[in-house]
């Protein structure tokens, strides 16, 4: 309660929406869900109003594997996101369910350091920062 | 289709002014008006794109943009047809223009674009409190800032094509060679060594500083009218085709065109690699074939096709794109001075990968009825 009303968190905060919701809610459960179209089957994109496939309208909300690939990749050196030291680096990942879904996460672990399109990632949502947890790329566990 | 671009004006380009946009808005309206030989009250037609792209943008009008609304009363334009495209290119203004005056809504199209850098500004940042619709899954990540997702693109297309930063700067140090060539460039006097380029700071790698336009206070305009309206002192470009980047092919079907017929191509640099992009696409290098087609040299003036042969953005200075027409209007009417190219169809894309349009121009024989005139008859 004693938050001052002139701080502005380092990072944007979502303003979530019906169709961002469950996305927005898996992540605060470090899971990442999309919507799956109940007509024919294909995985939204968060914002999606309707299936991009049939054009249909009813989802169900599927927990996913986390799994992508790395689709592209930029460091950042200019201070996009003020509170965070030194270069933003920041990926596209193909999600393995669907790949014609790309998220953008954050790198903080350097798993993708030297990293080339296509290879694997483990897609997690770090701390809370705000109410809100955001992608990142989950640092490599050894073998699986 | 006998549409015609009949002039074109520019404002001084400048890196900060103490003069605001709508002052170099008028500059660049006036200019193409004495271009084309009419008076401010031929004009019964307007088409603007207004957008301030820089992430911390205030889109302010008057301020970093300027309207329709704004620049008609300003100028005292008493228009039958005037439009602001949201969000789009000078290509696309140049397709609606020539689409109202196919149908006859107008005589005389003003087409208008001004940028300004505002002063006391990080434009360059993602700091907000909350983010709507889509930016909710890129600002926070930093993505919209200094063309990163830009910069994610050409990083997949280097490792993938096996190009590197020395292929960059073959782009930069094109247009920094052609922009020599360019009175009002704003790197005109300002040639760029492989070390100084080098040496100059990342941004969102694989660019660097110079791998980025500069944005400058400045504005330029066109005027747009069929051919049988073409002023007496106006020098004439005729408008052969349009298209969008989702069906690229109808550019040449409407022109009755091919690639190989190009003599020219202005294509869009806000960063330097996304100049590789429509070489690629449009199948004029094999994919991924773009970098060693700038390495070996086909891209100079008196090359197999010459680019950005005005300095580009990335030479001239950040006009979304009104450079890039301009130029494509100078190569067709001969008015290119020391940057002439042979006659032909000259080639402008203007956007991103994923949101480009493009115009084909090519030369207008003058009332006379030439051989260029006859060729592209619609
Ligand atoms: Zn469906």
């Amino acid at each position: 309660m004693s938050q001052s009303t002139s701080h502005i968190p380092p990072r944007p905060l979502p303003v979530a929406t019906a169709e961002t919701r469950p996305f927005w809610d898996g992540a605060a459960e470090g899971a990442l869900r999309l919507r799956r179209c109940t007509h024919c089957g294909r995985l939204a994109a968060p914002l999606a109003p309707r299936c991009a496939g049939c054009l249909g309208d009813r989802f169900t909300v599927d927990t996913l594997s986390g799994r992508a690939t790395l689709k592209g990749r930029t460091v950042l050196h200019l201070n996009a996101l003020p509170g965070r030291d030194g270069p933003l680096v920041i990926v596209e990942c193909a999600i393995e369910e669907d790949p014609r879904i790309v998220l953008i996460a954050l790198d903080d672990s350097g798993v993708t350091n030297g990293a080339l399109p296509g290879q694997p990632l483990q897609l997690g949502f770090g701390p809370d920062e705000g109410g809100t947890r955001f992608a990142v790329v989950l640092p490599a566990e050894g073998p699986r | 289709m006998n549409i015609v671009v009949a002039g074109f004006g520019s404002s001084t380009l400048e890196r900060r002014s103490d003069r605001g946009i709508a002052t170099f808005a008028l500059d660049a309206a006036l200019a193409a008006l004495a271009d084309a030989g009419i008076a401010r009250d031929d004009v019964d037609g307007y088409v603007g794109a207004p957008f301030a792209t820089n992430a911390g943008s205030p889109h302010a009008e008057g301020g970093d943009e300027i309207s329709l609304k704004t620049v008609a009363s300003l100028m005292g334009l008493r228009l039958t047809w005037g439009v602001d495209l949201f969000r789009r290119y000078p290509t696309d203004m140049v397709t609606s223009a020539a689409q109202a005056l196919t149908a006859g809504t107008c005589r005389f199209v003003l087409g208008l674009r001004a940028l300004y850098v505002a002063p006391g500004l990080d434009y360059a940042t993602s700091q907000t409190g909350q983010v709507f619709g889509a930016d909710q899954f890129t600002k926070p990540y930093g993505y919209t800032t200094a063309g990163a997702r830009f910069a994610a693109r050409a990083w997949a297309y280097m490792a993938r094509h096996g190009a590197t930063r020395d292929d960059l700067f073959a782009i930069v140090d094109l247009s920094r060679r052609n922009a020599a060539l360019n009175p009002q460039a704003v790197w005109r006097d300002k040639p760029l060594t492989r070390e100084a380029y080098f040496a100059g700071r990342m941004i969102a790698e694989p660019h660097g500083l110079f791998d980025c336009d500069l944005p400058v206070c400045g504005a330029q305009a066109f005027v747009m009218c069929r051919a049988e309206d073409l002023p007496g002192s106006a020098q004439a470009a005729r408008v052969t085709g349009f298209s969008g980047f989702a069906r690229p092919e109808a550019l040449w079907t409407m022109s009755n065109r091919s690639p190989a017929d190009l003599t020219t191509a202005q294509l869009y640099d806000g960063f330097s690699t996304m100049v590789w992009e429509w070489l690629d696409a449009f199948g004029i290098t094999e994919p991924g074939g773009a970098p060693g087609f700038l390495r070996d040299g086909h891209a100079e003036m008196g090359g197999r096709l010459p680019l950005n042969t005005f300095g580009g953005a990335l030479g001239e200075g950040r006009l979304h794109g009104m450079g890039h027409l301009r130029e494509a209007y100078l190569q067709t009417t001969g008015r290119a001075g020391a940057r002439q190219q042979k006659d032909g169809p000259a080639l402008v894309q203007v956007g991103p990968f994923d949101d480009s349009s493009f115009v084909l121009l090519e030369p207008y024989a003058h009332r006379s009825g030439g051989p260029s005139a006859s060729k592209a008859s619609l």
